[in-house]
C-alpha cells in the first residue's frame, strides 16, 4: 500500500493528465480509494495545473522580429541607439578615465595611489571617492557628487538624505 | 522526432529564413516562459531577444541529442539566471534590500473574463505574481510543465534532476499556488 508521501509525485501526474504507468496508476488508485486527503489534493492539484494552461499567451511587439534582426546581423538600429543602457555600458570606461582625471588634476595629488589611499587621503572632503567609504551616504549623494562636483558638500552627515 | 529538425538543420547551415521561421514559432512561448519567471517583468522581450541570439549564435554546435525546444528552453533558462543575478548585484550596489514578504497579491476583485484584453491582462498578471511568490526551484518545474507545457522527462534533461525530482517540484509548486490563485477562481 502507497504512503501519501509516495502518493503525491503520482497525483502530480495524473493531474495533469499525462500517463502513469499501468501498476503505478493501479498503485495510486487503491490509495486514493482510502484516503479522502491525497483525493482532495488530486482535485487541488487539477485545479491549478488547469488554471495556469490558462494562462493568457503573451503578445509579442511587432518590431520584436526586426529587433532582433538587426542584432543578429550585427547592424545596431534605431531602437538600440536610443537605449540608454547601451551607451551607458559602452561610455563608462571613458567617464571612467575622465573622472579619475579630473580627480586628479583637481587634488593634485603627486604620486599615483590606490583609489582607498586616494579616498582616505581625502576623508572629511566632498569627494565622490570619500563618501563611497562613509556607509551613511546614500548612492544618489555619491552619483550626485560625482556629477556636479558639489553634492552635499555644504552640510554636515546629518544632511544625507 | 524533433519537429523542427529540417528548420534546424537549414539555420545551423547558416539559412536566416529558416531561423527567423523558428523565432516565429517560439518566440510568444519564450516572451511567455521569461515573464512569468520574472514576475511579468517588463524586461521579458529583452531576456527573449537574447535567448535567440544566442541561440543562433550556439546553433552549429547544437548535436540534437534532445528536441531543440528543450534546447531552447535551457537557453532561456541561462539567460533569465543572468538576469536574476545581475538584478540582484544591482540591489545589494544600491542598497535596497530584497522584499522579505512575496509580493503583494493585489487579485482583481473578480475572476477576470478570459474572453477580453484587459481581462487577459489582469489574468496573467495574477498568475504571474503568484508564481513570484513560490520558490524559484518550484516555479521554474511548475511553469516549464503548466504554463510550457513541456513533459516530465524534457523537464528532468533540461533541469538535469531525476524524473522523481521533478514530479515532486511540481506537486510541491502547486499545492503552495492553491491558495495563491483561489481568488481567480470565482467565474471557473
Amino acid at each position: 500500500m502507497l504512503s501519501c508521501t509516495d502518493a503525491a509525485p503520482l497525483i502530480a501526474v495524473r493531474a495533469d493528465g499525462s500517463l502513469l504507468d499501468e501498476a503505478a496508476g493501479a498503485r495510486l488508485d487503491e490509495h486514493l480509494a482510502g484516503c479522502d486527503g491525497c483525493r482532495r489534493a488530486l482535485s487541488d492539484q487539477q485545479s491549478v495545473a488547469a488554471m495556469l494552461r490558462a494562462r493568457p499567451l503573451d503578445p509579442v511587439s511587432p518590431q520584436f522580429a526586426a529587433r532582433l534582426a538587426e542584432r543578429l546581423d550585427g547592424r545596431p538600429g534605431v531602437l538600440d541607439l536610443a537605449d540608454w543602457r547601451v551607451w551607458t555600458v559602452r561610455l563608462a570606461p571613458v567617464a571612467a578615465v575622465l573622472l579619475l582625471a579630473a580627480s586628479l588634476l583637481a587634488g593634485g595629488a603627486p604620486a599615483p595611489l590606490s583609489l582607498e589611499e586616494w579616498a582616505v587621503s581625502n576623508a572629511g572632503s566632498s569627494s565622490a571617492a570619500s563618501l563611497l567609504w562613509d556607509s551613511e551616504v546614500t548612492t544618489d549623494v555619491v552619483l550626485e557628487t560625482m556629477v556636479t562636483g558639489a553634492g552635499e558638500a555644504s552640510g554636515g552627515p546629518g544632511d544625507v538624505r | 522526432m524533433d519537429a523542427d529538425r529540417a528548420l534546424v538543420q537549414a539555420a545551423a547551415a547558416g539559412d536566416r529564413e529558416a531561423f527567423d521561421e523558428l523565432v516565429r514559432k517560439y518566440q510568444a512561448p519564450i516572451v511567455g516562459l521569461a515573464r512569468s519567471l520574472t514576475a511579468g517583468s517588463a524586461d521579458a522581450e529583452d531576456i527573449a531577444q537574447e535567448v535567440f541570439v544566442r541561440a543562433w549564435r550556439s546553433l552549429s554546435g547544437f548535436r540534437g541529442d534532445s528536441a531543440f525546444r528543450t534546447w531552447l528552453h535551457r537557453i532561456a533558462l541561462n539567460v533569465v539566471h543572468s538576469h536574476h543575478s545581475r538584478a540582484s548585484r544591482l540591489r545589494r550596489f544600491f542598497q535596497a534590500p530584497a522584499p522579505d514578504q512575496p509580493p503583494e497579491l493585489d487579485a482583481p476583485e473578480a475572476a477576470p473574463d478570459p474572453s477580453d484584453l484587459e481581462g487577459n491582462i489582469l489574468l496573467r498578471d495574477a498568475i504571474d505574481k503568484a508564481l513570484a511568490a513560490i520558490p524559484q526551484e518550484l516555479r521554474v518545474a511548475v511553469v516549464l510543465r503548466d504554463v510550457q507545457g513541456l513533459d516530465y522527462r524534457e523537464i528532468a534533461d533540461l533541469l538535469r534532476v531525476p524524473l522523481g525530482t521533478v514530479e515532486s517540484r511540481i506537486f510541491r509548486g502547486r499545492q503552495r499556488l492553491r491558495p495563491l490563485l483561489e481568488p481567480l477562481r470565482g467565474g471557473r
